[in-house]
């Protein structure tokens, strides 16, 4: 009877850890990517930017999205409302999933739409730990991954999973060598990444604070509330979605140069 | 009947179609819809600012203004239908020997969106072309060259205008009215004119249209712009108290097309035209000059925090021929066509802009110059900004035009060169 025990145990063992193996780990990066795609959504978010000295410079956005292309393309519209100098600057963007994106950018001191340049996604963004690298959906296959094991992070199981660009110019465009991120077993959704600078140091720290499951999508979730510390030098970034709305039928106007130029 | 029927369609269509949450969310800092039902939102600057320059016909410097600035901008929401929106600028201080006070309506308009048609009505500020800086398509609005000022979005005026968009993504056709002629204005140091500008009579008025296409990688437009341009020429005239310099503009046919494109995403490409076609003739009027193309392609290219705008710029000028000395008007020809940059032939310059954001895009430095190869004019325009905190900004920068005698260049140096200090706080 013993001698049964134990080989049902080792069989049970050698299965778990069989599944664990056959674990893609770009499969879950996918997955979590595909499970934050929202068919359309407006929101108004604030970004507080904390330097190493305690100065606050706090930023109000609103947001329109939609997806196009069968998911494949998401079309990003972002109003600043204040502080008063950057109000009615506009960024439109069309995130591509193999290409690199399209960018106009209104400034009103120019009263027009300059076409922007898409490929340095290593750029904070508005002057903020976040880089466009993370305001948008990367290139799934411009990145390697290997599963490195399973950790608690604020009592969540989840996946950490190593992420690394596939060449030296993918790493200067996205900024990083090395990625860890871990991923909730649960819901397979982000809730922490440690970011590793072009020379391997340690460089930034991304927390997800809050996490909203989107009534009337299927099954769709988006972050609420993030934060980047940046461990070199003690700035951190605070992105909170302040109001959202989820909504499918968002009219294809907001899409355009010409509604980025209204005031 | 026909067109009736399209045009309750669209209205009914415009009434009908809600305003969204993201367009609430645009106001959200002023509108509490209890505090505020009219959505009335105010905003602005002030700021103060000082200008230091060179003594005319000598290389020593002196003060040439300083003022204090309110810019009071008005907007108006009324719901999905329209609005309304204003800017009132109040300045004052001293320029050269004498103290100011100024008040400028430079925008007042109301508008309306009906479907797929915005249309705008009252005193406004367009601007065309994809180019940097240099823009031959532009040629709705004034753009005044001759002011000690800190941005070049201050260099512009409002006109009136009716101005129509029709929004068919990817196409997006802008027609425009210009029923009254507004000049650029010219303060040229030891230079008095009279101005003889069109009268406000129908046949005086422009138009002018644009079918501006935008495509992912890739969008361009070409235009059309008929009317009396924002430069006038200058003409002179004999009576009996001598020889009289008025400022006259032409009227002009302006063929434009422009375009922008980020092939790869890593370069972007921009390019501009416009061929300008006066109505009088250029031989018999002294202040029309002659047909003329202009042209510029560049590219921008972006390291890390420092991005890069480099154009090439050309001009071809039809049917020149060489200024005769012998010309009882020589003098005032020569300044025409230093003006309209007609000295030669062909022109060919290059402009170089570059910018670099530090300190998390607090610390902004840029600096953008120009050299006519042709000419062998140079113009450097630098600026270094620093937000203090958000939206307090304190600046500093200057504008420098070099160029050998009887160049362009050399006779405005006096009158536009110089340096600046500006402190700015929006609200």
């Amino acid at each position: 009877m013993k001698k049964f025990f134990l080989i049902a145990i080792l069989f049970m063992a050698a299965s778990f850890l069989e599944a664990e193996e056959t674990i893609n780990p770009e499969i879950i990066v996918k997955d979590a990517q595909d499970l934050t795609k929202l068919k359309g959504m407006e929101g108004i978010s604030t970004l507080t930017i904390i330097d190493g000295k305690g100065n606050q410079r706090i930023r109000k956005i609103a947001t329109v999205t939609k997806l196009y292309d069968e998911g494949k393309t998401e079309k990003k519209l972002m109003k600043f409302i204040s502080p008063a100098d950057v109000k009615d600057t506009g960024l439109l963007t069309f995130d591509y999933e193999k290409k690199d994106d399209d960018r106009w950018l209104y400034m009103p001191a120019l009263r027009k739409t300059r076409r922007i340049i898409s490929s340095e996604k290593s750029k904070n963004f508005m002057g903020s730990e976040f880089s466009y690298a993370d305001m948008s959906y990367p290139d799934i296959n411009e990145f390697s991954y290997k599963l490195i094991g399973k950790e608690i992070i604020k009592g969540e199981q989840c996946w950490v999973i190593e992420i690394k660009p596939k060449t030296s110019d993918i790493a200067d465009e996205n900024g990083f060598s090395k990625k860890t991120a871990y991923y909730s077993v649960k819901d397979k959704i982000i809730r922490k990444s440690i970011y590793y600078d072009l020379d391997g140091s340690l460089h930034k720290e991304l927390e997800t604070k809050e996490i909203q499951k989107i009534e009337g999508s299927s099954g769709q979730y988006k972050i609420m509330h993030m934060v980047m510390i940046n461990k070199q030098n003690g700035r951190v970034s605070d992105m909170k979605i302040d109001k959202i709305k989820y909504n499918e039928k968002i009219e294809d106007k907001y899409f355009t140069t010409g509604y980025l130029e209204k005031k | 009947m026909k067109a009736y029927t399209i045009l309750i369609v669209i209205l009914i269509y415009s009434v009908i179609s809600a305003q969204t949450f993201f367009e609430d969310s645009l106001n959200v800092e002023t509108n509490s819809e209890k505090e505020n039902p009219e959505n009335l939102e105010v905003n602005g600057y002030i700021r103060g600012v000082f200008f230091a320059g060179k003594v005319p016909n000598k290389k020593e410097a002196e003060m040439k203004t300083g003022y204090g600035e309110i810019s009071l901008k008005f907007k108006v929401e009324k719901e999905h239908f329209g609005g309304a929106f204003s800017e009132l600028r109040s300045s004052g201080g001293y320029k050269s020997d004498n103290s100011f006070t100024n008040i400028d309506l430079r925008e007042a308009y109301s508008y309306v969106y009906a479907g797929p048609v915005d249309f705008k009505i009252g005193k406004q500020i367009v601007v065309w072309g994809r180019a940097d800086g240099i823009n031959p398509t532009n040629n709705i609005t004034p753009y005044s060259l001759f002011d000690f000022t800190t941005e070049d979005d201050d260099r512009r005026s409002g006109n009136f205008i009716v101005n129509s968009t029709i929004n068919l993504e990817p196409l997006k056709i802008d027609a425009i009215w210009i029923p009254f002629y507004t000049a650029s204005e010219y303060n040229i140091d030891g230079f008095e004119f009279e101005k003889k500008y069109p009268d406000f009579n129908l046949k005086n008025s422009g138009f002018a249209l644009k079918f501006d296409l935008t495509f992912p990688s890739f969008d361009g437009s070409v235009s059309y712009f008929n009317g009396y341009g924002t430069t006038p020429g200058i003409d002179a005239t004999q009576d009996s108290s001598g020889l009289n310099l008025n400022l006259k503009p032409s009227r002009v046919h302006v063929f434009g097309i422009d375009f922008s494109a980020t092939p790869d995403g890593a370069i972007g490409l921009r390019g501009e035209a416009a061929f300008s076609l006066p109505y009088e003739n250029y031989k018999e009027n002294l202040y029309v000059y002659n047909p003329f193309i202009k042209y510029i392609v560049g590219a921008d290219k972006e390291f890390g925090d420092f991005n890069l705008i480099v154009q090439y710029i050309g001009t071809y000028v039809f049917d020149y021929e060489e200024n005769s000395i012998k010309n009882p008007c020589y003098e005032v020809e020569n300044f025409n066509r230093l003006f309209f940059y007609q000295t030669d032939k062909t022109t060919y310059s290059i402009s170089i802009r570059g910018e670099l954001k530090l300190l998390y895009e607090t610390l902004k430095m840029e600096v953008f110059t120009m050299y006519n190869f042709t000419t062998t004019e140079l113009l450097l325009i630098p600026k270094v900004s620093y937000d203090i905190t958000d939206a307090f900004t304190v600046s500093a920068g200057g504008r420098v035009f070099i160029g050998k005698e009887e160049s362009l260049y050399n006779k405005i140096d006096s009158s536009l060169n110089g340096i600046f200090v500006q402190l700015k706080t929006s609200y």
